[in-house]
Protein backbone atom coordinates (compact mmCIF):
# COMPACT_ATOMS: atom_id res chain seq x y z
CA UNK A 1 0.00 0.00 0.00
CA UNK A 2 2.94 2.12 1.09
CA UNK A 3 4.45 1.43 -2.68
CA UNK A 4 0.78 2.72 -4.09
CA UNK A 5 0.51 5.74 -2.24
CA UNK A 6 4.34 6.69 -3.11
CA UNK A 7 3.50 6.00 -7.00
CA UNK A 8 0.28 7.80 -7.29
CA UNK A 9 1.63 10.91 -5.14
CA UNK A 10 4.01 12.01 -7.92
CA UNK A 11 1.74 11.03 -10.55
CA UNK A 12 -1.05 13.39 -9.01
CA UNK A 13 1.40 16.24 -8.53
CA UNK A 14 2.48 15.76 -12.55
CA UNK A 15 -1.26 15.90 -13.54
CA UNK A 16 -1.73 19.21 -11.26
CA UNK A 17 0.90 20.94 -12.12
CA UNK A 18 0.02 20.04 -16.12
CA UNK A 19 -3.49 22.10 -15.52
CA UNK A 20 -1.89 24.77 -14.02
CA UNK A 21 1.47 24.90 -15.95
CA UNK A 22 -0.73 24.77 -19.11
CA UNK A 23 -3.53 27.46 -17.73
CA UNK A 24 -0.37 29.50 -16.89
CA UNK A 25 1.25 29.37 -20.29
CA UNK A 26 -2.41 29.85 -21.97
CA UNK A 27 -2.68 32.99 -20.37
CA UNK A 28 0.96 33.68 -21.13
CA UNK A 29 0.17 33.20 -24.82
CA UNK A 30 -3.02 35.51 -24.73
CA UNK A 31 -1.19 38.27 -23.10
CA UNK A 32 1.33 38.19 -25.59
CA UNK A 33 -0.45 38.18 -28.66
CA UNK A 34 -2.77 41.06 -27.72
CA UNK A 35 0.40 43.35 -26.59
CA UNK A 36 2.18 41.97 -29.69
CA UNK A 37 -0.69 43.09 -32.06
CA UNK A 38 -0.93 46.46 -29.96
CA UNK A 39 2.99 47.40 -30.80
CA UNK A 40 2.93 45.92 -34.30
CA UNK A 41 3.87 48.84 -35.84
CA UNK A 42 6.81 49.85 -34.46
CA UNK A 43 9.90 48.94 -36.27
CA UNK A 44 11.92 46.29 -34.87
CA UNK A 45 15.09 45.18 -36.95
CA UNK A 46 19.04 43.47 -36.20
CA UNK A 47 20.39 45.30 -38.86
CA UNK A 48 23.17 47.29 -37.21
CA UNK A 49 22.61 50.72 -39.10
CA UNK A 50 19.84 51.76 -41.26
CA UNK A 51 19.93 50.57 -44.74
CA UNK A 52 19.22 53.82 -46.39
CA UNK A 53 19.65 57.31 -44.90
CA UNK A 54 16.88 58.91 -42.39
CA UNK A 55 16.76 61.41 -40.45
CA UNK A 56 17.72 60.54 -36.51
CA UNK A 57 16.21 62.48 -33.97
CA UNK A 58 17.39 60.85 -30.96
CA UNK A 59 19.34 57.11 -29.82
CA UNK A 60 18.85 55.64 -26.83
CA UNK A 61 20.01 51.66 -25.83
CA UNK A 62 17.03 49.89 -24.29
CA UNK A 63 16.33 46.22 -23.37
CA UNK A 64 13.91 43.85 -21.88
CA UNK A 65 14.28 40.87 -19.38
CA UNK A 66 12.36 38.34 -18.76
CA UNK A 67 12.63 35.20 -16.34
CA UNK A 68 10.26 32.14 -16.86
CA UNK A 69 10.26 28.84 -15.36
CA UNK A 70 8.54 25.89 -16.94
CA UNK A 71 6.22 23.36 -14.59
CA UNK A 72 7.10 20.29 -13.08
CA UNK A 73 5.35 18.12 -15.72
CA UNK A 74 7.43 20.10 -18.65
CA UNK A 75 10.47 19.21 -16.46
CA UNK A 76 9.62 15.41 -16.36
CA UNK A 77 8.62 15.62 -20.03
CA UNK A 78 11.96 17.02 -21.04
CA UNK A 79 13.84 14.57 -18.59
CA UNK A 80 12.05 11.60 -20.50
CA UNK A 81 13.20 13.00 -23.97
CA UNK A 82 16.99 13.32 -23.05
CA UNK A 83 17.07 9.52 -22.15
CA UNK A 84 16.02 8.67 -25.90
CA UNK A 85 17.15 11.76 -27.57
CA UNK A 86 15.18 14.15 -29.95
CA UNK A 87 13.37 17.79 -30.00
CA UNK A 88 12.59 18.26 -26.31
CA UNK A 89 8.97 19.87 -27.71
CA UNK A 90 8.29 20.64 -24.29
CA UNK A 91 10.95 23.38 -24.09
CA UNK A 92 9.71 25.04 -26.80
CA UNK A 93 7.36 27.18 -25.39
CA UNK A 94 9.19 28.47 -22.62
CA UNK A 95 11.62 29.94 -24.99
CA UNK A 96 9.36 30.99 -27.19
CA UNK A 97 7.52 32.86 -24.51
CA UNK A 98 10.34 34.17 -22.90
CA UNK A 99 12.28 35.66 -26.44
CA UNK A 100 8.94 37.36 -27.26
CA UNK A 101 8.26 38.60 -23.64
CA UNK A 102 11.57 39.82 -24.13
CA UNK A 103 11.33 41.72 -27.14
CA UNK A 104 7.74 43.11 -26.28
CA UNK A 105 9.46 44.60 -23.15
CA UNK A 106 11.99 46.02 -25.07
CA UNK A 107 9.40 47.60 -27.18
CA UNK A 108 7.59 48.93 -24.18
CA UNK A 109 10.58 50.85 -23.17
CA UNK A 110 11.27 52.49 -26.18
CA UNK A 111 7.84 53.54 -26.85
CA UNK A 112 7.98 54.96 -23.24
CA UNK A 113 10.89 56.66 -24.09
CA UNK A 114 9.01 58.12 -27.39
CA UNK A 115 10.88 56.01 -29.88
CA UNK A 116 9.48 54.25 -32.93
CA UNK A 117 12.15 51.95 -34.28
CA UNK A 118 14.57 49.45 -32.56
CA UNK A 119 17.73 48.89 -34.33
CA UNK A 120 20.97 46.41 -34.21
CA UNK A 121 18.29 44.09 -31.39
CA UNK A 122 20.52 41.01 -29.69
CA UNK A 123 19.00 38.21 -27.91
CA UNK A 124 20.78 36.48 -24.66
CA UNK A 125 19.58 33.58 -22.66
CA UNK A 126 21.32 32.17 -19.54
CA UNK A 127 20.04 29.34 -17.62
CA UNK A 128 19.02 29.96 -13.88
CA UNK A 129 20.43 27.06 -11.71
CA UNK A 130 18.40 25.09 -9.39
CA UNK A 131 19.87 25.87 -6.04
CA UNK A 132 18.30 22.72 -4.52
CA UNK A 133 20.71 20.56 -6.94
CA UNK A 134 23.74 21.70 -6.26
CA UNK A 135 23.28 24.28 -9.07
CA UNK A 136 22.96 20.89 -11.81
CA UNK A 137 19.20 21.79 -12.36
CA UNK A 138 17.49 24.57 -14.13
CA UNK A 139 15.34 26.82 -12.13
CA UNK A 140 14.25 29.04 -15.75
CA UNK A 141 15.78 31.17 -18.04
CA UNK A 142 16.43 34.26 -18.31
CA UNK A 143 16.03 35.98 -22.05
CA UNK A 144 17.49 39.52 -22.37
CA UNK A 145 16.32 41.46 -25.62
CA UNK A 146 18.68 44.87 -26.08
CA UNK A 147 19.13 47.09 -29.03
CA UNK A 148 19.30 51.08 -29.93
CA UNK A 149 16.26 52.63 -30.33
CA UNK A 150 15.62 55.63 -32.59
CA UNK A 151 13.40 58.54 -33.37
CA UNK A 152 12.70 58.34 -36.57
CA UNK A 153 11.12 61.27 -38.43
CA UNK A 154 8.32 59.63 -39.91
CA UNK A 155 8.58 60.50 -43.30
CA UNK A 156 11.46 58.72 -43.91
CA UNK A 157 9.88 55.38 -43.29
CA UNK A 158 8.34 55.81 -47.11
CA UNK A 159 12.01 55.27 -47.88
CA UNK B 1 12.67 50.18 -49.28
CA UNK B 2 9.70 50.39 -47.26
CA UNK B 3 9.44 48.89 -43.37
CA UNK B 4 7.15 46.44 -42.95
CA UNK B 5 6.49 44.98 -39.37
CA UNK B 6 4.42 41.53 -38.73
CA UNK B 7 3.19 39.78 -35.81
CA UNK B 8 5.53 36.91 -35.13
CA UNK B 9 3.96 33.40 -36.03
CA UNK B 10 3.17 30.71 -34.31
CA UNK B 11 3.43 28.50 -36.37
CA UNK B 12 6.99 28.57 -36.63
CA UNK B 13 9.07 27.77 -33.57
CA UNK B 14 6.62 25.69 -31.82
CA UNK B 15 5.11 21.85 -32.56
CA UNK B 16 2.42 20.88 -31.91
CA UNK B 17 1.86 18.40 -29.34
CA UNK B 18 -0.45 17.04 -26.86
CA UNK B 19 1.58 17.15 -23.86
CA UNK B 20 -0.18 14.23 -21.86
CA UNK B 21 -0.10 12.11 -25.39
CA UNK B 22 3.83 12.75 -25.50
CA UNK B 23 3.96 12.44 -21.86
CA UNK B 24 2.21 8.62 -21.87
CA UNK B 25 4.57 7.17 -25.30
CA UNK B 26 7.68 8.32 -23.38
CA UNK B 27 6.90 6.33 -20.45
CA UNK B 28 5.27 3.64 -21.68
CA UNK B 29 8.90 2.82 -24.44
CA UNK B 30 10.58 3.78 -21.39
CA UNK B 31 9.18 1.61 -18.76
CA UNK B 32 9.36 -1.25 -21.49
CA UNK B 33 12.95 -0.55 -22.49
CA UNK B 34 13.55 -0.73 -18.42
CA UNK B 35 11.38 -4.04 -17.62
CA UNK B 36 13.41 -6.12 -20.83
CA UNK B 37 16.78 -4.52 -19.40
CA UNK B 38 15.96 -5.41 -15.56
CA UNK B 39 14.46 -8.89 -16.72
CA UNK B 40 18.21 -9.51 -18.41
CA UNK B 41 20.06 -8.16 -15.80
CA UNK B 42 18.18 -10.34 -13.18
CA UNK B 43 18.49 -13.66 -15.97
CA UNK B 44 21.97 -12.98 -16.39
CA UNK B 45 22.53 -12.29 -12.09
CA UNK B 46 20.85 -15.55 -11.43
CA UNK B 47 23.37 -17.94 -13.61
CA UNK B 48 26.31 -15.87 -12.51
CA UNK B 49 25.68 -15.39 -8.40
CA UNK B 50 26.11 -19.08 -7.98
CA UNK B 51 29.67 -19.76 -9.21
CA UNK B 52 30.71 -16.47 -7.56
CA UNK B 53 33.05 -17.58 -5.20
CA UNK B 54 32.77 -17.10 -1.33
CA UNK B 55 36.46 -14.78 -1.64
CA UNK B 56 34.89 -12.23 -3.54
CA UNK B 57 31.43 -12.41 -0.90
CA UNK B 58 33.99 -11.77 2.18
CA UNK B 59 35.29 -8.65 0.10
CA UNK B 60 31.64 -7.28 -0.10
CA UNK B 61 30.77 -7.28 3.32
CA UNK B 62 33.52 -5.31 4.30
CA UNK B 63 32.85 -2.64 1.65
CA UNK B 64 29.13 -2.73 3.28
CA UNK B 65 30.33 -3.66 6.98
CA UNK B 66 31.12 -0.10 7.87
CA UNK B 67 27.77 1.10 6.79
CA UNK B 68 25.72 -1.66 8.58
CA UNK B 69 27.83 -0.82 11.82
CA UNK B 70 26.51 2.26 11.79
CA UNK B 71 23.11 0.82 12.54
CA UNK B 72 24.28 -1.76 14.77
CA UNK B 73 22.93 -1.74 18.31
CA UNK B 74 24.77 -0.73 21.14
CA UNK B 75 25.28 -3.22 23.60
CA UNK B 76 23.21 -6.75 23.67
CA UNK B 77 26.40 -8.44 22.97
CA UNK B 78 24.75 -11.62 24.80
CA UNK B 79 22.04 -11.82 23.04
CA UNK B 80 24.28 -12.13 19.89
CA UNK B 81 26.25 -14.73 21.20
CA UNK B 82 22.86 -16.86 22.23
CA UNK B 83 21.61 -16.16 17.94
CA UNK B 84 24.97 -16.97 17.18
CA UNK B 85 24.85 -20.16 18.82
CA UNK B 86 21.02 -20.52 17.77
CA UNK B 87 22.44 -20.26 14.09
CA UNK B 88 24.85 -22.72 14.69
CA UNK B 89 23.12 -25.17 15.77
CA UNK B 90 20.59 -24.73 13.09
CA UNK B 91 23.39 -24.55 10.59
CA UNK B 92 25.40 -27.85 12.00
CA UNK B 93 22.17 -29.56 10.47
CA UNK B 94 23.78 -28.15 6.91
CA UNK B 95 26.85 -29.70 6.32
CA UNK B 96 28.50 -28.51 3.29
CA UNK B 97 27.66 -25.13 4.22
CA UNK B 98 30.78 -22.91 3.25
CA UNK B 99 29.67 -20.13 5.27
CA UNK B 100 30.75 -18.76 9.23
CA UNK B 101 27.49 -17.25 10.15
CA UNK B 102 27.12 -13.95 12.38
CA UNK B 103 24.11 -12.45 13.56
CA UNK B 104 24.44 -8.44 13.97
CA UNK B 105 21.24 -6.68 15.77
CA UNK B 106 20.39 -3.07 14.45
CA UNK B 107 17.87 -0.75 15.61
CA UNK B 108 15.20 -0.34 13.78
CA UNK B 109 11.04 0.17 15.32
CA UNK B 110 9.80 -2.53 12.52
CA UNK B 111 10.46 -6.50 12.78
CA UNK B 112 12.90 -7.57 9.90
CA UNK B 113 15.37 -10.17 9.30
CA UNK B 114 17.38 -10.02 6.05
CA UNK B 115 21.24 -11.55 4.67
CA UNK B 116 24.11 -9.86 3.32
CA UNK B 117 27.06 -11.50 1.75
CA UNK B 118 29.27 -13.45 3.45
CA UNK B 119 27.38 -15.50 5.78
CA UNK B 120 25.81 -11.85 7.58
CA UNK B 121 22.46 -12.31 8.75
CA UNK B 122 21.03 -8.59 10.38
CA UNK B 123 18.48 -8.85 12.82
CA UNK B 124 16.05 -6.11 14.08
CA UNK B 125 15.55 -5.07 17.54
CA UNK B 126 11.94 -5.27 16.96
CA UNK B 127 11.69 -8.72 15.65
CA UNK B 128 14.08 -9.85 18.79
CA UNK B 129 11.52 -8.05 21.05
CA UNK B 130 8.18 -9.60 19.38
CA UNK B 131 9.43 -13.19 18.96
CA UNK B 132 7.56 -15.11 21.75
CA UNK B 133 9.76 -18.54 21.67
CA UNK B 134 13.30 -19.94 20.37
CA UNK B 135 11.49 -21.92 17.76
CA UNK B 136 10.00 -18.71 16.27
CA UNK B 137 13.44 -17.28 16.14
CA UNK B 138 15.02 -20.40 14.89
CA UNK B 139 12.24 -20.37 11.92
CA UNK B 140 13.72 -17.02 10.81
CA UNK B 141 17.44 -17.68 11.49
CA UNK B 142 16.45 -21.07 9.59
CA UNK B 143 14.97 -18.85 6.92
CA UNK B 144 17.58 -16.96 6.41
CA UNK B 145 20.35 -19.57 6.04
CA UNK B 146 17.99 -21.37 3.26
CA UNK B 147 18.72 -18.03 1.46
CA UNK B 148 22.66 -18.16 1.91
CA UNK B 149 21.87 -22.30 0.97
CA UNK B 150 20.36 -21.08 -2.60
CA UNK B 151 22.70 -18.14 -2.46
CA UNK B 152 19.78 -15.41 -2.61
CA UNK B 153 21.25 -12.59 -1.10
CA UNK B 154 23.97 -12.48 -3.78
CA UNK B 155 21.40 -12.75 -6.64
CA UNK B 156 19.55 -9.75 -4.77
CA UNK B 157 22.63 -7.93 -4.24
CA UNK B 158 23.46 -8.04 -7.32
CA UNK B 159 20.22 -7.07 -9.28
CA UNK B 160 20.43 -4.23 -6.97
CA UNK B 161 24.16 -2.71 -7.56
CA UNK B 162 23.19 -3.69 -11.80
CA UNK B 163 19.90 -2.20 -10.95
CA UNK B 164 21.51 0.94 -10.12
CA UNK B 165 24.10 1.27 -12.20
CA UNK B 166 21.78 1.00 -15.08
CA UNK B 167 19.72 3.87 -13.39
CA UNK B 168 23.20 5.75 -12.76
CA UNK B 169 24.05 5.39 -16.06
CA UNK B 170 21.14 7.49 -17.63
CA UNK B 171 21.55 10.03 -14.41
CA UNK B 172 18.30 8.55 -12.74
CA UNK B 173 20.11 6.21 -9.43
CA UNK B 174 22.11 7.14 -6.99
CA UNK B 175 24.46 8.58 -9.05
CA UNK B 176 28.18 7.97 -8.25
CA UNK B 177 30.00 4.50 -7.34
CA UNK B 178 30.01 4.74 -3.57
CA UNK B 179 26.15 4.60 -2.95
CA UNK B 180 26.11 1.63 -4.98
CA UNK B 181 27.19 -0.66 -2.60
CA UNK B 182 25.39 1.96 0.15
CA UNK B 183 21.32 2.34 1.58
CA UNK B 184 20.46 2.26 -1.78
CA UNK B 185 22.01 -0.84 -2.82
CA UNK B 186 21.02 -2.25 0.22
CA UNK B 187 17.15 -1.84 0.17
CA UNK B 188 17.06 -3.22 -3.71
CA UNK B 189 19.08 -5.95 -2.17
CA UNK B 190 16.60 -7.23 0.39
CA UNK B 191 13.93 -8.20 -1.61
CA UNK B 192 13.45 -11.77 -2.95
CA UNK B 193 10.76 -13.05 -5.11
CA UNK B 194 8.11 -15.47 -4.04
CA UNK B 195 10.02 -18.56 -5.52
CA UNK B 196 12.71 -17.84 -3.68
CA UNK B 197 10.62 -16.91 -0.34
CA UNK B 198 9.12 -20.42 -0.37
CA UNK B 199 12.51 -22.15 -0.86
CA UNK B 200 13.69 -20.39 1.52
CA UNK B 201 11.06 -20.87 3.98
CA UNK B 202 11.00 -24.89 3.58
CA UNK B 203 14.73 -24.72 3.91
CA UNK B 204 14.27 -23.37 7.37
CA UNK B 205 11.41 -25.88 8.00
CA UNK B 206 13.69 -28.56 7.55
CA UNK B 207 16.60 -27.05 9.81
CA UNK B 208 14.08 -26.22 12.77
CA UNK B 209 12.45 -29.69 12.21
CA UNK B 210 16.28 -31.61 12.19
CA UNK B 211 17.31 -29.29 15.37
CA UNK B 212 13.64 -29.63 17.44
CA UNK B 213 12.07 -33.22 15.98
CA UNK B 214 8.84 -30.74 15.41
CA UNK B 215 8.49 -27.49 13.45
CA UNK B 216 6.26 -26.30 16.39
CA UNK B 217 6.23 -22.09 16.59
CA UNK B 218 7.25 -22.00 12.97
CA UNK B 219 4.04 -19.86 12.10
CA UNK B 220 3.76 -17.83 15.10
CA UNK B 221 5.58 -14.96 13.79
CA UNK B 222 2.93 -14.51 10.54
CA UNK B 223 0.35 -14.30 13.87
CA UNK B 224 2.07 -11.13 13.99
CA UNK B 225 1.41 -9.91 11.25
CA UNK B 226 -2.06 -8.41 11.15
CA UNK B 227 -1.57 -5.64 9.41
CA UNK B 228 -2.24 -6.13 5.85
CA UNK B 229 -4.92 -8.99 4.90
CA UNK B 230 -7.70 -9.87 2.16
CA UNK B 231 -7.55 -7.52 -1.01
CA UNK B 232 -5.06 -5.23 0.64
CA UNK B 233 -2.65 -8.06 1.20
CA UNK B 234 -3.12 -8.96 -2.71
CA UNK B 235 -2.53 -5.60 -3.75
CA UNK B 236 0.69 -5.34 -1.87
CA UNK B 237 1.77 -8.07 -2.17
CA UNK B 238 1.64 -7.54 -6.08
CA UNK B 239 3.17 -4.09 -5.24
CA UNK B 240 5.73 -5.51 -3.51
CA UNK B 241 5.28 -4.13 -0.39
CA UNK B 242 4.80 -7.33 1.42
CA UNK B 243 5.77 -10.98 1.29
CA UNK B 244 2.50 -12.38 1.55
CA UNK B 245 1.71 -14.21 4.60
CA UNK B 246 -1.77 -15.71 3.75
CA UNK B 247 0.08 -17.39 0.57
CA UNK B 248 2.96 -18.54 2.66
CA UNK B 249 0.98 -20.00 5.70
CA UNK B 250 -0.44 -22.26 3.16
CA UNK B 251 2.71 -22.91 1.08
CA UNK B 252 4.23 -23.67 4.75
CA UNK B 253 1.60 -26.10 6.11
CA UNK B 254 0.69 -27.75 2.80
CA UNK B 255 4.85 -28.48 2.77
CA UNK B 256 4.65 -29.50 6.32
CA UNK B 257 1.88 -31.98 5.61
CA UNK B 258 3.93 -33.39 3.36
CA UNK B 259 6.86 -34.14 4.98
CA UNK B 260 4.60 -35.24 7.96
CA UNK B 261 6.25 -32.89 10.21
CA UNK B 262 4.64 -32.14 13.74
CA UNK B 263 3.57 -29.01 14.10
CA UNK B 264 2.80 -29.05 17.38
CA UNK B 265 5.45 -29.62 20.51
CA UNK B 266 7.18 -27.63 23.49
CA UNK B 267 8.30 -24.21 22.63
CA UNK B 268 11.33 -23.11 24.13
CA UNK B 269 11.27 -19.40 26.02
CA UNK B 270 12.97 -17.18 23.90
CA UNK B 271 17.08 -17.41 23.63
CA UNK B 272 16.96 -13.87 25.06
CA UNK B 273 15.21 -14.01 27.98
CA UNK B 274 17.91 -13.79 30.71
CA UNK B 275 19.47 -11.27 29.00
CA UNK B 276 16.42 -9.01 29.19
CA UNK B 277 15.88 -9.42 33.24
CA UNK B 278 19.73 -8.61 33.72
CA UNK B 279 20.00 -5.62 31.20
CA UNK B 280 17.61 -3.96 32.68
CA UNK B 281 15.45 -1.04 30.82
CA UNK B 282 17.94 -1.16 28.39
CA UNK B 283 17.95 -4.68 27.90
CA UNK B 284 15.08 -6.67 25.61
CA UNK B 285 11.44 -7.09 27.12
CA UNK B 286 9.87 -9.51 24.90
CA UNK B 287 6.73 -10.12 27.31
CA UNK B 288 6.04 -6.66 28.01
CA UNK B 289 6.72 -5.43 24.52
CA UNK B 290 4.96 -8.30 22.60
CA UNK B 291 1.60 -7.38 25.16
CA UNK B 292 2.18 -3.77 24.19
CA UNK B 293 2.40 -4.24 20.16
CA UNK B 294 -0.83 -6.21 20.45
CA UNK B 295 -0.03 -8.52 17.70
CA UNK B 296 -1.01 -6.04 14.79
CA UNK B 297 2.91 -5.33 13.47
CA UNK B 298 4.12 -6.19 10.44
CA UNK B 299 7.26 -8.26 9.79
CA UNK B 300 8.96 -8.96 6.71
CA UNK B 301 11.81 -12.09 6.38
CA UNK B 302 13.68 -10.91 3.58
Amino acid sequence: MENLISLSFPLFLLLLTYFIGSHLESNHYKSIREREAATKDMVVINFPRFPFDVEIERADMVMGSVVVSHDHFKRFLAQLRIIVGGRIKSYEPLLDRARREAVLRMKDQALARGHNTVVNIRLETSRLANSRRGGKGTAGVEMLAYGTALTIRAKDYEG
Amino acid sequence: MKADPREPDDSVNLTPTHWLREATTLTVGLVVVAVGVFTTIAFLVNLLAPIIPLRIEAEVTEAIWAEVQEYVSEGGEDIVVRLDTLVSQLANHWPDREYDFHVAIVEADHPNAFTLPGGLIIVTTDLIRIAESENELAFVLGHELGHFHNRDHLKALGRGILFDLALASIGMGAGSMPNLFGSSGLLTSRRFNRRQERAADRFGLGLMYEQYATVAGSLDFFEHDLGVTGLSETIADFAGTHPGSTTRIKDILDFVEEQGWPLDGELLPPVFQESAVSDGDEGIDAESDSRERGGCGEWTLN
